[in-house]
């Protein structure tokens, strides 16, 4: 893989592998490393990617891999900041009514996307990863199948289970 | 809040928004620069390509004079890797020294470096004995010089008697590459994990002219475990054997090596494990009695979401994801509620015959295992 092939794949593909790295990590320079790590595992590899052969599952799949493997490193529990924000324009989904001139119900949503990123984070990897491989990296559900080497059904069954658990879990938030 | 609310939610928290910095890039681009400056040498001998090409094309699979080409000792020592090359040279390596032509292109299979072989010469990053190396040279009959810039696609792989060559490859054994241009010729080395475990299976060393394994220039006999070459490949490839000395073989090794390897990333154990997992659900449905008049079709919604509800209960879904694009049958997964006496409820999920999405409650007899310590937890 030459430098402009590199460069071509960082500006395709570099958004949403950093995001993903990011859900990962959990913390800035974990997720920095990691990020990093993932590039330079697929220009160690030398497979030239060109935009047909899903590059982008390939470099997810080595992120995801690198994770796994340095798991220790970007343990959760040594989380130093969290890093998710929402934009400072406000989110714009209708679920939550935010206006831009309503600031409590921007700092509202804030909490709930909040509540729902904590509600994630404490699923499972067997339920966490796929979430994050298709809100997150926006992968659909057969590449990420074919990713985790798991069949189509039963990725569309950790996704329903997954957003069941979170359903439970802000119910109950709202209820205390 | 429904499940439409639900996953617009999901969107709006977990939506790519981060940015990787321009600095940060910029760290990959140098350090990727870095090691290509390190291990890419390009110098042009003045050995004509054309000759080198003639001279090959008068050997077909057999054994070629291997002055012609860098050995793999020196291509290793051309790549920068001193400890390697010594390794190559010495007399535990193996020596191949085979050529094959295919598709406009001869493919030479210099020599393999693998395992314990390579311990003494482990005195840098360089040579790790738990690796395999395997050097091939690879130039084009007509006598076209070949480039090392990546604009003609090889995959290189050492691959398995009896094992599934697009499951078990030099990508999935962690493998990598170098390679340089001389002289006209391209020299590839690779490394993966080592091999030398499998050495009483059968071993090939494959190439072809694509970026990945491609199906369509081998076959595998799935009763017998061979590979062969397709000669109907629209490209170039070749496959030669890898001669290592079977009784540095190591079954149970290779078994957990292969098990590790071929096992899902997310074990599917953990689907039992954890507070979301299903458990012994199926048992419990099966054994289960349908609650009279709970059988019905589901509603939608304006955005295609399903709607069902029954006694108390109701529940909002995205039908493509619970039940398939079409797919007739059961949902892999149901949920669990209580009746007004507090007895556990399975609300299930089926496509019937005429395509119609149909939710029913099953009564359980029990709460299956797993929720009950769960919900002993609670």
């Amino acid at each position: 893989m030459n430098i402009q092939e590199l460069n071509e794949l960082i500006r395709l593909h570099g958004a949403a592998v950093y995001s993903f790295c990011c859900r990962l990590a959990a913390n800035r320079p974990d997720a920095e490393d990691l990020y990093q790590e993932t590039f330079l595992k697929a220009t160690e590899l030398c497979r030239k990617i060109d935009r047909y052969d899903n590059p982008k599952a390939f470099l997810l799949a080595i992120a995801l891999r690198l994770w796994r493997d340095k798991r220790r490193k970007f343990a959760r529990r040594q989380r130093i900041a969290p890093m998710e924000s929402l934009p400072e324009d406000g989110p714009q989904g209708r679920f939550t009514g935010a206006k831009e001139d309503q600031p409590e119900e921007i700092a509202i949503a804030r909490e709930q996307a909040e509540m729902v990123r904590r509600a994630v984070e404490a699923l499972d990897d067997a339920h966490r990863v796929p979430l994050y491989l298709y809100y997150t990296a926006e992968l659909p559900i057969e590449e990420i199948a074919s990713l985790l080497k798991l069949p189509k059904g039963t990725v569309k069954s950790r996704l329903y289970h997954a957003r069941k658990a979170i359903l439970k879990r802000l119910e109950a938030a709202d209820h205390e | 809040m429904n499940e439409s609310d639900l996953n617009r939610l999901l969107q709006q928290a977990l939506a790519p928004k981060e940015f990787p910095s321009d600095q940060l890039n910029q760290t990959i681009r140098n350090r990727v620069q870095e090691e290509q400056t390190m291990k890419r040498f390009s110098k042009k001998r003045p050995l004509a390509a054309a000759l080198v090409a003639a001279l090959v094309l008068a050997l077909s699979i057999t054994g070629f004079a291997s002055w012609r080409f860098l050995s793999a000792g020196e291509a290793a020592e051309h790549s920068g890797m001193s400890n390697l090359a010594r390794a190559f040279e010495s007399g535990d390596a193996v020596s191949v020294n085979q050529t094959v032509a295919s598709g406009g292109y001869t493919f030479s299979f210099l020599g393999i470096a693998s395992g314990e072989n390579l311990s003494g010469f482990q005195s840098d990053s360089q040579v790790n004995p738990k690796r395999t190396y395997a050097v091939l040279a690879i130039a084009k009959t007509d006598g076209t010089a070949m480039a090392a810039d990546g604009s003609e696609s090889f995959f290189v792989s050492p691959l398995i008697k009896g094992q599934k060559p697009w499951q078990v490859n030099i990508t999935t054994m962690n493998g990598g590459y170098t390679e340089f241009a001389e002289g006209g010729v391209l020299y590839r080395l690779i490394e993966c994990d080592d091999i030398e475990m499998f050495a009483d299976r059968g071993l090939y060393l494959c190439v072809s002219t694509s970026d990945f394994y491609d199906k369509n220039a081998f076959t595998y006999d799935e009763e017998t475990g061979e590979i062969t070459t397709n000669p109907d490949y629209s490209g170039a490839c070749a496959l030669f054997d890898l001669p290592l000395d079977p009784a540095k073989a190591d079954r149970a090794k290779a078994d957990a090596y292969l098990e590790t390897l071929l096992e899902p990333w997310e074990d599917d154990s953990q689907e039992s494990s954890g507070a979301t997992g299903t458990g012994d659900w199926a048992d419990a449905i099966a054994n289960g009695t349908v609650v009279p008049g709970s059988e019905q079709a589901v509603t939608y919604d304006e955005d295609g979401m399903a709607h069902y509800s029954f006694g108390g209960y109701s529940e909002t879904f995205d039908p493509e994801l619970l039940l398939g694009d079409g797919s007739l049958g059961p949902s892999s997964c149901a949920s669990l509620t209580e009746d007004a006496d507090g007895n556990p409820l399975a609300i299930c999920y089926y496509r019937n015959e005429q395509g119609v999405v149909m939710g029913k409650a099953v009564r359980l007899q029990e709460f299956p295992s797993l929720l009950k310590e769960a919900q002993a937890e609670e």
